[in-house]
């Protein structure tokens, strides 16, 4: 499904080469619940760009779902991403001025679809968080965990293979953290491979598996580490 | 507390917005700059002392129809008439109004030998009786006027035998300042000797450098066409005149028609219909420039506060007061003007360059530039207090919110 | 795609009203500045009969004695013939269609008693003047050709002067009196008012052209006078009309009209042989003497009839221009970086680079076209402004097709420069760095 080998990331400026991955290689197979935890600074961002094709890698093969993404241009990276991959954020990023429909929309008018096929997957993206009566509402007059929902249904309607989420439930308090974490297990219980950037150790115990990046590296001794319990909902 | 150092490098991590600014302050600077210079010349032009009566003066053309029109007879019957008119101070018949545009010219030499070489000048060539000198008001400085006695009436070339010239010719003629009582050579036997100097009088082009170059000549020309100038005694006078003296010269005698009935004012205007043009719009376009570049500033300005609300708050949460806050933006704002009016006065004095090399402008006097620097540096920081003390306004909780 | 674009640049306008009417008005000042300026500029230096303007010339004759040039012309030429050249010149077979002219002047008298009198100019020309100039007749045409040299009092009249003394009625055959002379009318002319008088540049360049034309042949017999420049050079004692007729001074004009280079070469050559000859005769003893052929663009810039004021003018117009685009594009850049983490959010969703190119480039557009279409209507009132300060342009200050084309043209060009830059660096952006916080 997703197969990293010896990918290779350096930052320079001026002064500094920052190698940012080195030899990270990592396999996801369809369906996981992959959790990516570590410190600051260790990589994780990096990590989530390269995987939803934002940032180029200095080296190293990365295939998505049996495609090398290596040598695509912008414009065939931007097609593969809308297609395959659904973002969520820690701060959500809807886009202020937009109603929910629109945000929701945002994706599909990439993808090209007509109106009616739009209209009826964001009518359904939201009704599966939960949000489909709030169609004209902004995002500013929701709750932080509502925002989070709509940005989940932004990131499904388009229905990617992938979910990439960054912190998704940073920004939230602990009980509708809860929830979004929730409606993350039924997504991908649903069959949408699920890659979740934490550093919440709580969070990442409920995924199917951890992995620790330390200094640009997927770090061994998360294998060491078993889930060894499932926290209650 | 100069926070010139952070100011740069902020600068500089910016590099084409700031570029942008230092260019748009630049050649606003330069447009202003070569305009005001532009304005002021034409102003100082159109502004020049004439020499004669201007605001009391008007003009009309008589075009006489009649087949067996007795010209002298005619003549002498108009100025008679005109100059018992209550109100006018005097009257001549002339070939030339000064400021109209047109009229004649000749060359002038000290000597014939001179005039044989082209060793000449050119000056205007006026001709009528000796009420000139009363009715242009010009004032005679050495020497005397015509005598009635000199004035010959012709319709051919006359031979005048004296004349009267300006002293801006007099001093180009004869630099020594010993013209009165010389001879002048016009070519020919026309060989006329100066009886009186004027100290000052406006000819008939205003754009042509001879225009303060004149001679008068006690000639009345015989011609079907001619043109009277009349000098009324005040404004209001002049007024009632423009508006009767055509009814008065046909009921005279309607065997002509008048026409161009004009002040000296409407014909001044007239002349310098162009450069008063040029002014008004060179006014136009700086105002605007500098309208348009301020609220650029006042555009760029609110969108850098708005981008560093964050930085601000955590400034003044760290101990800044209002004032620093407001003071950063406008050495901000002095520095970037400073360095785009350093490019600006380069673009000026080489623009100026290509003006007065292609287009005969004059060089700009050194004191427009502190002028106009001072005058963009108030621009500048008149622009950006608003949205400085907006920025001063920046509460220092936004440091500690997350969001 | 298109549309969702537009939608979201309302949105844009809507988020910014300020910043996006700033730019609207910097870009249609910079616009109606270039357009008023341009628009005299252009309309001055047109060519005013592009169909012939190759065909017809204007004869200069280097006549001065020696060490003599104009200081004026960039080539030392007099800008007018004497008469007795004129009326030699006019004597080659050479030229399809030749004209002597000189600008003058009457008393009309009107032959009812109710109006009075009033002064006109009026042009002594040949008969061919009409359709070298492609003049249009309404009643008429122009004096038979054998009248250029045995004159007759016949008269061409403009639409003006026709209405004024015949209520607009074809004129043909009746009589007008000039100076007290009976001139029978040939020929009534439609309103025939090119922008410059090009076919005499020595007096006014504008305004209202003239509405009396008379055969030349009359000169010497009623002693036209004239109204135009009379240029000497010689000391002459001109006491009589036939003194003016016979001396060096240069106060007529003369027109050829040469169809082919061949035919023009003939007549450069014949011109050289004329000087030749007269230099037998004592006079061209000036060492550059000879003949010179300016077709009707080569003679308006000779002329300057473009004004040092009006390139000057043109120069800081797109100065100002310039500094109205700058400062667009700064504010164009300060409202998309403003917007960039909404882009980064649109790439990570699937939007290619591309796609955020197309779409800020609509929103430039439509800015462009809003400050376009404001420059346009500003523009008029600038050149209301222009027709207020120069009271002789108001023949020449409209705008015709190739202006407002032009006019759109840079209103196109000017926003797509002002926004191409700030339009590219927001799609290069990188967007992750905008994803992290909001």
């Amino acid at each position: 499904m997703l197969q990293m080998n010896n990918i290779k990331k350096v930052f320079r400026t001026d002064l500094v080469e920052t190698h940012a991955l080195r030899d990270f290689s990592l396999q996801v197979e369809e369906g996981e619940f992959v959790a990516v935890t570590g410190p600051s600074g260790s990589g994780k961002t990096t990590f989530l760009n390269i995987t939803g094709m934002l940032e180029t890698f200095d080296g190293g093969t990365y295939m998505l779902d049996g495609q090398d993404v290596k040598g695509l241009n912008d414009k065939q990276r931007s097609r593969l991403r809308n297609e395959k991959i659904g973002f969520i954020f820690q701060s959500f990023n809807l886009i202020p001025d937009l109603n929910l429909f629109d945000n929701v929309d945002v994706p599909l008018r990439y993808r090209g679809f007509s109106s009616k096929e739009r209209k009826q997957r964001i009518e359904n993206a939201l009704e599966r968080v939960g949000l489909s009566a709030r169609l004209k509402h902004l995002p500013s007059q929701l709750s932080g965990g509502q925002q989070q929902r709509v940005a989940i249904a932004r990131a499904l309607a388009g229905e990617p293979r992938f979910l990439l989420a960054d912190e998704p439930t940073g920004n939230l308090d602990s009980l509708m953290a809860r929830q979004v974490m929730q409606l993350l297990e039924e997504i991908n219980q649903q069959g949408t491979t699920i890659i979740m950037v934490t550093h919440d150790s709580e969070l990442a115990r409920r995924a199917h598996r951890n992995i620790h990046i330390v200094d640009g590296q997927v770090s061994d001794y998360q294998d060491l580490q078993p889930v060894l319990e499932v926290a209650e909902a | 507390m100069l926070e010139i150092r952070p100011i740069l490098s902020a600068l500089s991590r910016q590099k084409s917005r700031t570029l942008l600014i230092l260019l748009q302050i630049a050649i606003t600077f330069a447009v202003v700059v070569n305009s005001i210079a532009i304005v002021k010349q034409r102003l100082d032009m159109m502004g020049r002392a004439t020499g004669i009566d201007e605001a009391h003066l008007l003009s009309l053309n008589i075009n006489a129809i009649d087949e067996n029109y007795n010209f002298k007879q005619n003549i002498h019957a108009d100025l008679e008439m005109l100059r018992n008119t209550p109100g006018v101070e005097d009257a001549v018949v002339i070939n030339q109004v000064p400021l109209s545009g047109s009229g004649d010219s000749s060359s002038v030499a000290a000597s014939q030998e001179q005039f044989d070489k082209f060793e000449n000048f050119g000056a205007g060539f006026f001709m009528a009786d000796n009420h000139i000198i009363n009715t242009l008001g010009v004032k005679i400085i050495e020497g005397r006027n015509f005598t009635a006695e000199e004035v010959e009436y012709t319709a051919a070339r006359a031979n005048a035998k004296v004349t009267i010239i300006t002293k801006s010719l007099a001093d180009k003629l004869f630099p020594e300042g010993d013209a009165l009582g010389k001879k002048v050579y016009l070519g020919g036997d026309l060989q006329p000797t100066i009886v009186g100097i004027i100290e000052r009088q406006a000819g008939s082009w205003v754009h042509h450098p001879i225009l303060f170059d004149n001679m008068l000549f006690p000639i009345v020309r015989l011609n079907r066409f001619h043109r009277v100038l009349i000098r009324v005694k005040t404004t209001q006078d002049l007024n009632r005149i423009l508006a009767e003296v055509e009814d008065k010269l046909i009921k005279r005698n309607n065997q002509r028609v008048i026409t161009s009935i004009n002040s000296m004012e409407e014909l001044k205007a007239s002349s310098y219909s162009g450069d008063n043009a040029m002014t008004k719009i060179l006014w136009t376009v700086s105002i605007l420039l500098i309208i348009i570049t301020a609220l650029g500033i006042v555009g760029i300005v609110s969108f850098n506060v708005n981008q560093r609300t964050k930085q601000i708050g955590t400034r003044r949460a760290l101990g800044a007061q209002k004032s620093d806050i407001q003071k950063y933006f406008i050495t901000e704002n002095i520095l970037l003007t400073s360095i785009g009016l350093t490019i600006g006065c380069i673009i000026c004095i080489g623009l100026n360059m290509v003006l007065v090399e292609k287009y005969s402008a004059t060089p700009i006097d050194w004191q427009y530039f502190p002028i106009g620097i001072g005058l963009m540096l108030t621009l500048g920081i008149l622009s950006v207090w608003w949205p400085a003390r907006k920025a001063a306004n920046i509460s220092p909780t936004i440091a500690t919110q997350t969001t | 795609m298109f549309k969702y674009y537009l939608m979201l640049s309302w949105l844009s306008v809507k988020r910014t009203p300020m910043l996006t009417a700033l730019m609207v008005l910097a870009i249609g000042l910079g616009i109606s500045v270039t357009m008023t300026v341009l628009t005299v500029n252009y309309l001055m230096g047109k060519d005013p009969i592009p169909e012939k303007s190759h065909q017809l010339f204007h004869v200069q004759l280097y006549t001065y004695g020696k060490d003599r040039s104009n200081p004026r012309s960039a080539d030392g030429y007099p800008y007018q013939v004497t008469y007795q050249d004129a009326m030699n010149l006019s004597r080659s077979e050479i030229p399809n269609r030749k004209t002597r002219s000189l600008q003058t002047g009457y008393s009309v008298i009107p032959s009812s008693s109710d109006s009075s009198p009033f002064m006109e100019t009026a042009r002594a020309i040949d008969s061919d003047f009409f359709a070298m100039f492609k003049v249009p007749f309404i009643y008429g045409g122009a004096w038979e050709s054998s009248v250029d040299t045995k004159a007759k009092q016949v008269v061409v009249l403009g639409k003006e002067i026709n209405d004024r003394l015949f209520k607009g009625e074809n004129s043909v055959g009746k009589q007008v009196n000039l100076n007290s002379n009976l001139y029978t009318v040939v020929g009534v002319i439609d309103d025939w008012q090119p922008a410059i008088h090009y076919y005499d540049l020595n007096n006014n360049h504008f305004g209202d052209t003239q509405q009396i034309f008379v055969p030349f042949s009359l000169l010497p017999v009623l002693e036209l006078p004239s109204w135009g420049n009379n240029n000497g050079w010689k000391t002459e004692t001109i006491n009589t009309y036939q003194d003016k007729l016979n001396s060096e001074q240069m106060w007529n004009q003369f027109w050829v009209e040469l169809e082919s280079p061949q035919q023009k070469e003939k007549f450069q050559a014949w011109l050289e042989g004329y000087v030749e000859q007269q230099k037998q005769l004592g006079r061209f003893e000036h060492e550059n003497a000879g003949g010179s052929l300016k077709d009707v663009v080569e003679w308006m810039d000779y002329n300057n009839v473009v004004s040092d004021d009006n390139t000057i003018l043109v120069g800081l117009a797109f100065m100002f221009l310039a500094v109205c685009l700058i400062n667009t594009i700064g504010l164009l850049l300060a409202k998309f970086l403003r917007r960039a983490p909404e882009v980064g959010v649109r790439r990570a969703l699937g939007a290619s680079q591309g796609e955020i190119f197309v779409q800020h480039l609509v929103d430039v557009g439509l800015i462009g076209l809003a400050g376009g279409t404001l420059g346009l209507l500003l523009g008029q009132l600038g050149l209301w402004g222009i027709k207020q300060l120069y009271a002789n342009y108001h023949q020449l200050v409209y705008m015709d097709m190739t202006l407002v084309v032009l006019a759109i043209l840079i209103a196109i060009g000017s926003s797509v420069v002002a926004g191409l830059y700030p339009a590219w660096k927001i799609c290069r952006t990188n967007p992750s760095i905008y994803l992290k916080i909001q």
